[in-house]
């Protein structure tokens, strides 16, 4: 499950709806809630280098 | 993805710096929905230092309506999607004191109409995803006792249809906030 999620991530940080689509605030939000509910987000930071710090830049629109 | 790299550089925050509220995506359409969805990541990732919630909380009050509810945006029409998403936000920001609750508890109770189902506005028909919107709401208020909750139950148990035990069309069409 892990990875099709991450598999919606674009490097910006923001989540698709599924691979390839255009991120939005929406999707990001149900990415992040699945993390939360895996308790990934350790995860997410040794697959993605700064990957939190990047979803979380990526929420508040300093990269998207 | 290329395209979106390359205008990022255009799009300086989903935050809007003067009225609080977020954008959705890079196009720019803002609403109380997104403010939340931020609110609710940033949150859940420890980043809320990264946004202004005192702004966003300013904005949330600015959609207050006259009926203790609360719109897409300031003057709009109170709505259960809406509602859900400004005190779910004023939740995550700790400043619950803000909301009306016992004006906006008594407008969510009158969303459950005589089959037990719930509406999204008034003179609306219910649809099961209301459940959602107005119970969290409700709990979030301290409120779910002015819902007739075995009566929503039933409502929601009847719309099971078919051998795959689906909710019905209902909740199907309601894509929610």
């Amino acid at each position: 499950m892990l990875d099709f999620v991450l598999s919606c991530l674009h490097e910006h940080g923001g989540f698709g709806a599924a691979p390839g689509h255009d991120a939005h605030m929406l999707y990001t939000v149900s990415g992040v809630q699945i993390l939360a509910t895996l308790d990934a987000f350790d995860e997410l930071d040794e697959r993605v280098k700064d990957g939190r710090l990047k979803i979380g830049k990526c929420a508040c629109g300093q990269t998207l | 993805m290329t395209k979106l790299c390359s205008q990022a550089a255009d799009i300086a925050n989903l935050q809007d710096p003067v009225t609080g509220t977020f954008a959705g995506d890079e196009w720019g359409e803002r609403d109380t929905r997104f403010l939340y969805g931020a609110l609710n990541a940033l949150s859940l990732m420890g980043l809320l230092h990264l946004v202004n919630v005192e702004k966003a909380v300013e904005h949330v009050h600015s959609c207050a309506n006259f009926d203790g509810g609360y719109g897409t945006s300031p003057g709009a029409e109170t709505h259960s999607g809406q509602v859900f998403t400004c005190v779910a936000a004023l939740t995550i920001a700790g400043r619950l004191d803000l909301v009306n609750t016992e004006k906006l508890g008594a407008w969510l109770s009158e969303r459950q109409l005589k089959n037990g189902g719930l509406n999204g506005r008034p003179e609306k028909k219910e649809d099961v995803c209301y459940s959602w919107w107005v119970m969290s709401s409700m709990a979030m208020l301290g409120k779910l006792h002015w819902i007739d909750g075995a009566k929503l139950t039933q409502f929601i148990l009847q719309c099971q249809v078919g051998e795959a035990r689906k909710l019905s069309r209902a909740m199907l069409i309601c894509l929610g906030p």
